[in-house]
C-alpha cells in the first residue's frame, strides 16, 4: 500500500473510533455567584435555568427556562433586570428544554433561539426586544461572532449541513460542515446534535453532544482541525465499548439507543483557550488550535447535588469561567481551569 | 337477520372507505378558504395558482421540521417526488412569517418554487396543529380537506387517491 492511501485509511479509522479511558480527578475551586435557594424574593429564584452567556461588561445573562424569561445579573450575581417573560408580547421567549439557546455579541445584544416555534429573538443589553426571525427547524445551540453573524446547529432528522449562518437581520447567509452521520433517523439525529462557540478571530468551534470530537472551522466554514478527546470510562461498560462506533450508529440510524456521553456546552476565552463540559462533572480544556490540552473530572461544591449543564466564559481577557447548575438554579465561577 | 345486518354494515363501511372523495368538504372551511390570498413581492394579494385538474394546497401558521407541521412538509416532499406533475402550493401565514423568512426557507428547504407567503387568517379557526391541507379543483373550489384525527398516512393516501382518480 502506498503511503497516501495508508494515511487516508488511518485517518478514516481514527475519525470513526473513539478512545475510552479513565479520567483523572482535579481540584477546581468554585465560588458561588448566585444561589436560588438563598433568594428570599420568589421573583429572584431560577427554575431549571438552561443557558447562560457572559457579556463584555461582565454581566451574566441566564435563560430561566422554567419561568420563561431571561435574567440579567451583574458580575457579582446581583439581579439587574428580567425580560422575555410570557406577557412581553412578540419578545416573549418560550420554554426551550435543555438547549444551549443563548449567546451575546460584542455590544451585548442577546440572541435566543426558541426551539418551540423555531426562531431567533434578539434583544439589546437592557432587555429591549429588537426583532426576531423564523427558522425552518429548531436549533440546539447558538453562537455569534464579532460581525454579528449568527451560527445555529439544527436539530433535524433531515440530512443536511451541520451549521447554518444568518445575518443579524435574519437573512440566511450560508451553511457548512458535515454531520457525523449523514443518513436520516432518530439516532442519527441525536448523534448530530452539536454545540458551538466563536473565538475572538471569528473561528467556530463545534462539539457533538455524544461523540468525542472538537472541530474548528474558519468563519467561511472551512474545516481547520478535528481533534478527539477521551470518553470517561465510567460512562460505557467494558462489554459495550466495541459498539460505540459511528459505523455501527450509521448502520442503525433509527435505533432507540441513547448515547451516554453528553457534551453540554463549549466556550472560548479571550486567549483562545476552550472549555467543554461533559456529563455535568468533567471538563476538557483545548488550545486555540482545537488540540486537547487536558481533561479531568472535578468535584462540585455540593458534589452530585450540583448538575452542571453549561460552562461559559467570554472573550474579555480576564473573564471568569461560570458553571450553571440547572437542577438547583445555582451559578458558580472560577478564575482558572 | 343478524348476518344480513352485519353484511350491510360491512358493505356500507366498504363503500365509504373506497370512495373517500364522497366525504364532502365542510362548508365553513370552503367558505373560509375562499378568502385565502397569496402575498406578492410588492405586497399585493393574488389568487392561488391552479393546475389543470387538482391543486394541493397546505397552509402553515406554524412550521418546524421535527414537529407535526414539519412532518407534513416532509410528507409533501415525498408526495411531490412520487407525483412530480401535481401542483403543490405551500402557503405560510404572512402574520407569522416575514418575506425574508420565506426567502430563507426557499434557500434552505426543498420545493422552493412551492413556498409562498399569504393571508390565511380566515382559515385560522380550522387549522389542525397549525396547518391545513386542502385539495382544490381547477376552478378553485375546495373538494377535500384534512380533518382532525387523521394520520399523515391517511391524509397523503387520500390526496394521492384523489389525484389518481382525477388523472384518469
Amino acid at each position: 500500500m502506498t503511503p497516501i492511501p495508508l494515511v487516508i485509511l488511518i485517518w478514516s479509522l481514527a475519525s470513526t473510533v473513539q478512545t475510552i479511558s479513565v479520567i483523572s480527578q482535579a481540584r477546581v475551586s468554585l465560588a458561588p455567584v448566585y444561589l436560588s435557594s438563598q433568594q428570599r424574593d420568589a421573583k429572584l429564584k431560577l427554575a431549571g435555568p438552561a443557558a447562560i452567556a457572559v457579556g463584555r461588561s461582565g454581566s451574566v445573562y441566564v435563560f430561566d427556562d422554567g419561568n420563561s424569561r431571561i435574567v440579567k445579573l451583574d458580575s457579582s450575581g446581583k439581579f439587574i433586570v428580567e425580560f422575555g417573560q410570557p406577557d412581553s408580547g412578540p419578545g416573549a421567549v418560550r420554554p426551550g428544554g435543555l438547549n444551549d439557546s443563548m449567546a451575546v455579541d460584542e455590544d451585548e445584544n442577546v440572541y435566543v433561539s426558541d426551539p418551540t416555534t423555531p426562531r431567533v429573538l434578539i434583544y439589546n443589553s437592557d432587555g429591549r426586544f429588537q426583532h426576531s426571525f423564523r427558522l425552518p427547524f429548531p436549533s440546539t445551540s447558538i453562537a455569534v461572532n464579532r460581525k454579528r453573524e449568527i451560527f445555529l446547529t439544527p436539530d433535524t432528522a433531515r440530512p443536511t449541513e451541520l451549521i447554518y449562518v444568518f445575518s443579524a437581520t435574519g437573512k440566511f447567509l450560508r451553511r457548512f460542515g458535515e454531520r457525523l452521520i449523514t443518513s436520516s433517523g432518530s439516532l442519527a439525529r441525536n448523534m448530530n446534535i452539536a454545540v458551538a462557540a466563536c473565538d475572538a478571530e471569528d473561528n467556530l468551534f463545534v462539539a457533538f453532544r455524544s461523540w468525542p470530537v472538537i472541530r474548528k472551522y474558519s468563519p467561511e466554514g472551512k474545516l481547520l482541525s478535528d481533534n478527539q478527546f477521551t470518553i470517561p470510562s465510567e460512562l460505557i461498560p467494558d462489554s459495550q465499548r466495541g459498539n460505540y462506533s459511528l459505523e455501527l450508529f450509521a448502520k442503525n440510524p433509527d435505533s432507540a439507543f441513547i448515547p451516554p456521553l453528553i457534551t453540554h456546552s463549549v466556550s472560548i476565552n479571550g486567549r483562545g483557550t476552550g472549555y467543554l463540559l461533559l456529563n455535568a462533572h468533567s471538563i476538557v480544556v483545548f488550545a486555540p488550535s482545537g488540540k486537547v490540552s487536558t481533561q479531568f473530572r472535578f468535584r462540585a461544591p455540593r458534589d452530585r447535588e450540583n448538575v452542571f449543564i453549561r460552562v461559559v466564559t467570554s472573550l474579555h481577557a480576564k473573564a471568569p469561567i461560570y458553571f450553571l447548575d440547572t437542577r438547583s438554579g445555582e451559578i458558580y465561577q472560577t478564575s482558572k481551569l | 337477520m343478524l348476518i344480513r345486518l352485519t353484511l350491510l354494515l360491512v358493505l356500507t363501511s366498504f363503500i365509504i372507505g373506497c370512495h373517500l372523495s364522497a366525504a364532502s368538504p365542510s362548508r365553513e372551511v370552503a367558505n373560509s378558504f375562499s378568502h385565502v390570498k397569496l402575498t406578492t413581492a410588492s405586497g399585493d394579494h393574488s389568487p392561488i395558482p391552479l393546475g389543470n385538474k387538482l391543486t394541493v394546497v397546505n397552509l402553515f401558521y406554524e412550521f418546524s421540521a421535527g414537529c407535526p407541521t414539519g412532518n407534513r412538509f416532509e410528507a409533501l416532499e415525498r408526495f411531490h417526488s412520487l407525483n412530480p406533475d401535481a401542483p403543490i402550493v405551500l402557503i405560510f401565514s404572512g402574520n407569522q412569517f416575514s418575506t425574508q423568512d420565506i426567502d430563507n426557507f426557499k434557500a434552505i428547504l426543498p420545493m422552493p418554487e412551492s413556498l409562498v407567503q399569504g393571508d390565511i387568517e380566515a382559515v385560522k379557526p380550522h387549522l389542525i396543529s397549525g396547518k391545513l391541507l386542502v385539495v382544490l379543483d381547477s376552478t378553485g373550489n375546495v373538494i377535500w380537506h384534512e380533518r382532525a384525527g387523521m394520520s399523515e398516512q391517511q391524509v397523503m393516501s387520500q390526496v394521492g387517491e384523489l389525484l389518481h382518480s382525477a388523472s384518469r
